[in-house]
């Protein structure tokens, strides 16, 4: 279990995140929602290692590794961007941390992984002949055949759009359950929070404005925040929708 | 931490070769204008500034500046209208760009004997035509001159910015029912007033601070430039009295490097070639067909010398083909020698040159230091951009004569490496913010270390770049002139000095013998570093150079920049 108690962050005077406390269950998918600037990519540096904090601690499994840096966490983060490497190909990229970890997979488990990614066609191609998709897939294995303790995803699909986006939704889901790998998803976009997570924290202005499981923000919003701003986005998308069609929603 | 710590160390010794090689030398230049044996005493200075000698060259440096800047641009704007809005045959468009493009690759001190065998009264041109088209001692001559100089400066920039401007204006712009005069000023003048005005200012500072084609061809002339060279190694120096000068003539340099810094500020960023769809339009077409011919017809007649006059018995006198000056000139160990100092120095200068520009952009763009600590290598880029090479080269006299560097190879390499510091410090800065801001964090996750990713993700992403820096480099240390002109020693003598010295001598075959030679290696290393950067090339999105050129007079990739 990763468990933060009392987080507190400021940037040159500015809070951004404000006495944060939580808890995510191992195998767990949680999804970070907010505007920005409420502090979503903030906490998910502060877990990662990658941001120091002013105050609080956070514990993994009962240890508490506040102190412990980035690389010494086990997690790991696919980023927005994917970060591949363009002077390596994509099997380069899958392998690239091997080099440093040669027992963290083994050779099974990384093919198992090309495979479960579809990547095998892939594997020669230079990063700039791969599309949206196929470059976060090639991250995510990368990031995958490290076994990371936790993995975060910072927007994943942000920059995808129809159906890759729905199709590495499903994927995502997929590995993250039979892995059992505690996940952390960072997203401004609440149908995608709603729909890949197990739980959603949403926040506010650096404090957490709701952290529950998805039927229950849609049923019980915690507020008028949560209404105002993360409902109303999706009922407007759903009314946009009908009066195209002719449809009733009501 | 231990990284940041790391990169503050790599900080803290950029920031000393900074200090000690561009700091303590301009202070020892102001020291050496203000004070005497009994202190402090701005009584020289204040008289040098005053002088009327200092005041007709100077007077005398801003009016063909001025003229220079003028007509190298609107010459620049035409040639790059003629490629980009034109429908002129591609193979044409292709040959005017690399033939107006030749003279970066030779020193101006060049062109201004070139011009002299062809232009001169026993020019070929002139001998072929009857008469002489205009006195090249005259006004007329030193500005066609500079104007060689200064085009492919003012064209490179204007195409560079003119090819990013976005093809959709034209459609609004038609579709708003603009007539001719309007869509021409609303979809290329407008966005292209900031280049022009770039271009004015730095093709000024170009012709302002010149030593070759005043050396070769306005000896007479009062220029700044030749004042400062006459003070420093003429009959009678007077290394007081030169200092004056040098800083007489870095004001106006500070003044337009500041007004370069401020005009980029304007700069429009755009990220991709745009290509408007033209209709046929003859009138147009030849139009510019003939305004292209002219220049590129003059660049070419003007290096035609350069090719006839080594393998020509006694120009004009005795025009039979031979070798007899190749093979002297090869036979010669000190031509050899000289020949074999301008390449040192280019490849050390190019090594050296790497290493620091792009361990300074790698502080500045990829290390966690904060903005105010990089702040002060991006203002030390600046300075540098607007100290003129005579300045320096000047201010290195004065600060090492006496050491150990005097009159060594290392002393030319270190000026160099300094003089040219911002244009590969900008390169490198341009590319290490085109890659992904995450991979450090990444390839650390993955367990690499910082000298790991340098070497595996880094560097390798950054070949192409490496090769451009060490090629604008080598290209640029192969013509300079002027840096080195007061610091060159018998035994350390470079093509471009030696060219220099042996007009006082007359002797012009061996001239053009180091210049023919010069124009070939630089081609060569354009050809080949060219060809090496090629395949392995990142695929990166092109980025306009203009937009992102910032600071720097000339911060622009090494087909641009130009020092003599």
């Amino acid at each position: 279990m990763l468990k933060l108690t009392d987080i507190k962050k400021s940037f040159h005077g500015t809070t951004v995140i404000d006495n944060l406390s939580l808890s995510i269950e191992k195998g767990e998918i949680v999804s970070i929602l907010g505007s920005s600037g409420s502090g979503k990519t903030t906490l998910l540096n502060i877990i990662l290692g990658m941001t120091d904090i002013d105050s609080g601690s956070i514990y993994w499994e009962g240890e508490n590794i506040t102190q412990v840096g980035m690389k010494q966490r086990g997690f790991n983060i696919v980023f927005q961007d994917y970060a591949l490497f363009p002077n390596l190909n994509v099997e380069k990229n899958i392998r690239y941390g091997l080099r440093n970890k040669k027992e963290m997979s083994t050779e099974e488990e990384v093919q198992e992984m090309i495979d479960l990614l579809d990547l095998r066609k892939h594997l020669n191609k230079s990063i700039s002949q791969l599309s949206g998709g196929q470059k976060q897939r090639v991250a995510l294995a990368r990031t995958l055949v490290m076994k990371p303790k936790i993995l975060l995803l910072d927007e994943p699909l942000s920059a995808l759009d129809g159906v890759i986006k729905e199709n590495i939704k499903n994927r995502i889901k997929e590995i993250v359950e039979q892995f059992q790998l505690t996940t952390i998803i960072v997203t401004h976009d609440p149908e995608e929070a709603l729909t890949m997570s197990d739980k959603v924290l949403i926040l506010n202005q650096g404090k957490i404005a709701q952290y529950a499981a998805p039927h229950e923000i849609i049923h019980e919003p915690a507020d008028n925040f949560i209404e105002e701003f993360i409902l109303r986005q999706l009922t407007i998308k759903k009314d946009n929708i009908f009066s195209l069609f002719g449809g009733s929603h009501a | 931490m231990r990284k940041n710590k790391s990169a503050f160390a790599v900080y803290l010794i950029i920031l000393a070769v900074f200090a000690i090689f561009l700091g303590f030398p301009v202070l020892r230049l102001f020291q050496q204008a203000l004070t005497t044996d009994r202190g402090f005493d701005p009584s020289q200075f204040i008289e040098v500034m005053g002088s009327p000698q200092l005041r007709q060259a100077f007077m005398g440096s801003v009016a063909i500046s001025l003229k220079t800047s003028i007509l190298a641009t609107a010459l620049g704007f035409i040639i790059a209208y003629a490629l980009n809005f034109t429908r002129l045959f591609k193979g044409y468009k292709r040959f005017v760009e690399l033939v107006v493009t030749i003279p970066m690759l030779s020193p101006t001190i060049v062109y201004g004997f070139a011009m002299i065998y062809t232009f001169g009264r026993q020019g070929i041109l002139t001998r072929f035509l009857g008469f002489q088209l205009f006195d090249i001692y005259s006004t007329t001559g030193l500005l066609i001159g500079f104007l060689i100089y200064t085009v492919p400066i003012s064209f490179m920039l204007l195409n560079n910015s003119m090819k990013y401007i976005d093809a959709q204006f034209f459609t609004v712009s038609e579709l708003m029912g603009d007539n001719g005069i309007k869509k021409f000023w609303n979809t290329i003048m407008i966005p292209m007033l900031t280049s022009i005005g770039l271009s004015m200012v730095q093709t000024f500072f170009l012709s302002f601070t010149d030593f070759g084609l005043p050396a070769s061809i306005a000896a007479n002339r009062p220029l700044v430039s030749g004042l400062l060279f006459t003070q420093m190694i003429g009959a009678v120096p007077d290394f007081t009295r030169g200092a004056v000068v040098a800083i007489a003539m870095l004001l106006p340099a500070i003044a337009t490097a500041s007004l370069m810094l401020w005009l980029r500020r304007y700069d429009v960023k755009y990220d991709k070639i745009s290509a408007p769809l033209l209709k046929p339009h003859p009138v147009r077409e030849w139009a510019f067909l003939v305004a292209t011919l002219i220049p590129a017809a003059f660049i070419i007649l003007t290096f035609a010398s350069v090719f006839v006059v080594p393998f020509v018995e006694s120009y004009p006198f005795n025009l039979g083909f031979t070798w007899r000056h190749f093979i002297n000139a090869l036979n010669n160990r000190e031509m050899v020698s000289i020949y074999q100092n301008s390449l040192w120095l280019s490849v050390l200068t190019g090594i050296f040159g790497l290493i620091l520009s792009f361990t300074a952009a790698l502080v500045v763009r990829r290390s966690s230091l904060g903005e105010k600590w990089t702040n002060v290598i991006e203002a030390m880029s600046q300075v540098t951009n607007a100290i003129p090479g005579m300045v320096l080269g000047v201010s290195f006299l004065f600060a090492f004569t006496g050491t150990t560097l005097q009159n060594s190879l290392a002393i030319l390499v270190i000026c160099n490496v300094i003089y040219f510091f911002p244009t590969p410090f900008a390169m490198a800065s341009q590319t290490l913010e085109k890659l992904s801001g995450h991979f450090e964090k990444t390839a650390a996750l993955l367990g690499d270390n910082y000298l790991q990713t340098l070497v595996r993700v880094i560097i390798p992403n950054c070949k192409k770049t490496f090769a451009e820096i060490f090629g604008y480099l080598f290209i640029h240390s192969m013509v300079t002139i002027s840096a080195l002109i007061f610091l060159v020693g018998v035994r350390t003598a470079t093509i471009t000095t030696r060219i220099s010295a042996l007009q006082n001598f007359n002797r012009f075959d061996e001239i053009f013998v180091l210049a023919l030679l010069l124009l070939a290696t630089n081609l060569i290393a354009k050809l080949l570093l060219g060809f090496l950067s090629k395949p392995r090339a990142m695929k990166v999105k092109e980025a306009p150079v203009k937009a992102e050129a910032t600071g720097r007079l000339m911060k622009l990739p090494m087909k641009e920049r130009k020092y003599s």
